[in-house]
């Protein structure tokens, strides 16, 4: 049985799993820095590359111990190459590599982005190829076709904002906590979309653009303020929500029917929206609407593991001067 | 005992092998190619070239600051990779220190003390003073004698005007010797000498034995790869920001009182 050990450190969580043919996870550990960054409103990314440096022996070793498993048990070391932020990137990749040399494994460099269009073979191993991922996160907005393993057509990406970046700015701008993502969530849970922000269609395109919303809620909420008109924090979240989540949904079942995909696969940390994933579903009722479930829907390295399992069985591996690439590009990612 | 030791602190990158206070292997980069590609194939090639298998390691080390963050970081997590795997104990040892006793047996005189400065941007180097001294058994590790601090090359050179008793001088060494030395040549004159390019930027060697020699004066020096962390000297921009922010509300606070 092939065992693949996946590090993850692409951003504000240094991540540890153990993955197994079939996609079995045999350990799935996460650090999370979200308490350090929440003193900054967002993610800091020296301080986040400090974190990653005294959290990955620790991490590494909790999963291998939850695994069972020492080094010599393992097939490989898979770690994500980028795209994300460099100096947490190189942590992760630095590691493995070390890990790696000294164990004698072979060395496997995973795209983030094929780590959360893989995520959910985890808990649905009968997913089949080709679909359609919506990839959703604070960093990333991308619709790509998932043609087979290892091979993404990118149709189109955010022009500016991530979604999830948008859910952390207004979050910011309505007195809520980061992650705002989930904050959004909740307190949209309690309101009604009662105002209408504006949508960035872009035409027929399937690109994204996050950054006019902000503003116009920006706008809206100075307004209010400066009127004295009263306003319920709840209200404006469902309707940023609504704002987000109608483009998001939209351009997905569009793109799901104009190439023919029977499975719309929803993946990244905004993935975790409930209204998202039920608008996509409302949207094709007759499609298969595949989302994992929340833990391996922000990063983690089980998602990582699962992307290298392909990777190893072509006998995919890159070699001791891998680099970290905090822009690597998933088109031509094979 | 046989310890592997790795700098990928500042602009060269090092590795290097010593065993009872001599070098084995040594290998050094400083072409301008990132460490990150360049540190493990190089370690490879040299265990190889010199035929010893990571597996007779006692020990690792690594040069864990100051320096460039991301230098350190490369270091510092490729070697607790390394020890972790191999479960052997690793030794971080200061950029600085390993600098100064680099610097120092080049010169047989216990006048020159060692001024180890390296790149910290903002107009400003990574310092410290350190003395040396000869003895019958050889170099001892150098005694410090300023903490490590990051100045502007123009305040260096008055501190090191105040400090330098008659007679003695002192020899600038690090990654950037070459780009203040002028300056400092300019305000002390003959009291400031330059390393010679060879003793300027590769650290591992000089890494290797200082961590040898702790280790065998105290193995409680050796830590687990998790313990050891790298030694920044500055903080973040954003926890600067943030401290002088609380730092002016407090002010501000305690005025209205």
């Amino acid at each position: 049985m092939v065992k693949i050990l996946a590090i993850e450190s692409s951003c504000d969580e240094t991540a540890a799993a153990v993955v197994a043919d079939g996609y079995q996870l045999l350990a799935n550990v996460i650090a999370t820095q979200i308490p350090v960054h929440q003193l900054y409103g967002g993610v800091v990314p020296e301080i986040a590359s400090r974190e990653h440096l005294n959290s990955v022996v620790p991490v590494v070793e909790r999963a291998l111990q939850e695994a069972g498993l020492g080094l010599a048990d393992l097939d490989a070391v898979a770690v994500t190459q980028g795209p994300g932020l460099i100096g947490s990137l190189l942590v992760g990749v630095s590691y493995a590599k070390a890990l790696a040399l000294a164990a004698g494994l072979p060395l496997i460099a995973v795209h983030h982005l094929a780590g959360h269009m893989s995520a959910p073979f985890l808990e649905h191993p009968d997913l089949t190829f080709p679909y359609l991922a919506l990839v959703v996160s604070g960093s990333h907005s991308g619709l790509a076709i998932a043609e087979q393993a290892g091979h993404y057509r990118l149709l189109g990406q955010s022009r500016d904002d991530a979604a999830g970046e948008a859910f952390d700015k207004i979050a910011r701008a309505l007195g809520l906590p980061y992650p705002g993502g989930p904050a959004i969530q909740q307190a949209a849970a309690q309101g009604q979309p009662i105002y209408e922000f504006p949508c960035a269609w872009l035409d027929d395109s399937y690109d994204f653009s996050f950054s006019g919303l902000k503003s116009a809620v920006l706008n809206f909420l100075n307004k209010k303020q400066m009127k004295g008109e009263p306003y319920r924090v709840e209200d404006v979240a469902a309707s940023a929500q609504e704002a987000i989540v109608k483009v998001l949904a939209a351009k997905a079942a569009r793109a799901a029917e104009h190439f023919g995909l029977d499975t719309i696969v929803l993946a990244g940390g905004v993935a975790a929206n409930q209204a998202l994933r039920s608008r996509v579903q409302q949207m094709v009722p007759d499609k298969r609407v595949v989302y994992p479930s929340p833990v391996f829907c922000t990063d983690n390295a089980a998602m990582i593991g699962a992307a290298a399992l392909n990777k190893y069985a072509q006998g995919d591996f890159a070699g001791l001067d891998l680099n970290a690439q905090a822009n690597l590009p998933l088109y031509f990612y094979n | 005992m046989t310890i592997l030791a790795v700098d990928a602190a500042g602009k060269g990158l090092s590795v290097a092998v010593a065993a009872e206070g001599r070098i084995l292997a040594n290998a050094a980069l400083n072409v301008g190619l990132t460490h990150s590609q360049r540190l493990l194939p190089l370690l490879e090639s040299l265990l190889k070239a010199a035929d010893l298998p990571l597996a007779e390691l006692d020990a690792l080390a690594v040069v864990s600051g100051p320096g460039s963050f991301t230098g350190l970081r490369i270091g510092v997590a490729t070697a607790k990779g390394l020890a972790w795997a191999l479960q052997k104990p690793l030794l971080a040892v200061s950029t600085l220190e390993a600098a100064a006793y680099n610097a120092l047996p080049g010169y047989v005189d216990e006048n020159i003390l060692a001024c180890p400065v390296l790149d910290a941007r903002r107009n400003e180097v990574y310092t410290a003073l350190y003395a040396g001294r000869p003895t019958a058994a050889g170099w001892t590790r150098p005694e410090q004698l300023w903490p490590p601090q990051a100045v502007s090359p123009a305040d260096l050179a008055v501190k090191l005007a105040v400090t330098l008793a008659e007679g003695q001088r002192a020899v600038l060494t690090g990654d950037a010797a070459e780009l203040i030395y002028a300056d400092m040549q300019a305000a002390l004159g003959a009291r400031i000498i330059l390393a010679p390019p060879e003793r300027r930027c590769f650290n591992a060697s000089a890494c290797a034995l200082l961590a040898e020699e702790r280790f065998k004066a105290d193995p409680g020096q050796a830590t687990l790869p998790a313990e050891v962390s790298a030694f920044y000297l500055r903080a973040s921009e954003a926890e600067r920001n943030r401290l002088a922010r609380l730092a002016a509300e407090k002010e501000q606070a305690d005025a209205h009182v």
